[in-house]
């Protein structure tokens, strides 16, 4: 077979194919890029879903050990818990502004005012002990701030879980 | 208008269409719930005047990191902002966070249901 047209062919255009081939390598090079930068980046987005995770984690514990504490009456360490569990919602108000949908703000909203509401009637309770109708309130109140916290834990995890499986 | 009165009206409105839910807090006869980002709490207390049979009525909104931005006593100081309107809107919280209007309606149903 004579190929002497195709090196002829290549003689007189390597400017062009060069270019060609040059382009090719730079789309090739742009698109491993790309996915790799989209990859860093879900790596990046998951991770701080993980710390979001943690930290609702650590206000839901804090909520369980503020709901032993009513129980047990010991009111300094339910003001303490719940001034923590109120910063933490806050915190993640703040630093996770992005990340975090308008319901689940004001779900976490709510966990806060449920929480400074509680640290409120402890630092009164530490003075003088409330009556079993306040004790109702109080408990409800604290049992509404747990299930604030898990569901908004559940919807966190579920959203690490999603963007964990293959697409 | 004023914004207040606006703001309490609209509350009262939506509230008792269903739209605007309200939660109980810790402290006894006291109710929160959020809206734009702020929170808006509203409570009863003793009556400053002692022969007043009713409680007064105590409306606090937050912003969105917590702080008490404004609060209203009855309805004082504001003009076309009265007294029955707070304690309406007081009720209607309390209906709300109590969810006192389904629980009637499950009741109803099931007595209806049970002749």
């Amino acid at each position: 077979m004579d190929l002497s047209w195709l090196w002829q062919a290549l003689s007189n255009n390597w400017g062009s194919m060069a270019s060609v081939l040059g382009l090719g390598v730079s789309i090739a090079t742009f698109l491993v890029a790309k996915r790799a930068k989209t990859a860093a980046e879900d790596a990046k987005r998951e991770a701080r879903r993980r710390n979001l995770s943690e930290d609702l984690q650590d206000a839901r514990t804090k909520s369980e050990q503020a709901g032993l504490f009513i129980n047990e009456t010991k009111w300094d360490i339910v003001f303490v818990r719940s001034q923590e569990i109120a910063s933490i919602c806050s915190l993640v108000l703040k630093r996770w502004s992005d990340e975090l949908s308008e319901a689940s703000k004001e779900q976490i909203r709510l966990a806060r005012d449920e929480a400074s509401s509680i640290s409120r009637v402890a630092t009164r309770a530490s003075v003088r002990q409330p009556s079993e109708s306040q004790l109702r309130s109080l408990t409800a109140a604290q049992r509404k701030l747990n299930e604030l916290l898990s569901s908004e834990l559940g919807e966190s995890l579920k959203v690490i879980e999603r963007s964990g499986q293959p697409r | 208008m004023t914004k207040e009165k606006q703001l309490v009206d609209l509350l009262l409105a939506r509230t008792r269409a269903g739209t605007t839910s309200w939660e109980p807090t810790a402290e006894e006869d006291e109710f929160v719930t959020s809206v734009g980002g702020n929170s808006i709490w509203i409570r009863t207390v003793e009556p400053r005047n002692a022969s007043d049979n009713e409680p007064d009525v105590v409306l606090n909104v937050r912003d969105g990191d917590g702080r008490q931005v404004f609060s209203l006593y009855n309805g004082e100081g504001i003009a076309d902002l009265d007294f029955q309107t707070m304690r309406a809107l007081h009720e209607a919280a309390r209906r709300s966070a109590l969810k006192i209007d389904q629980i009637m309606e499950a009741i109803l149903k099931d007595l209806r249901g049970g002749q």
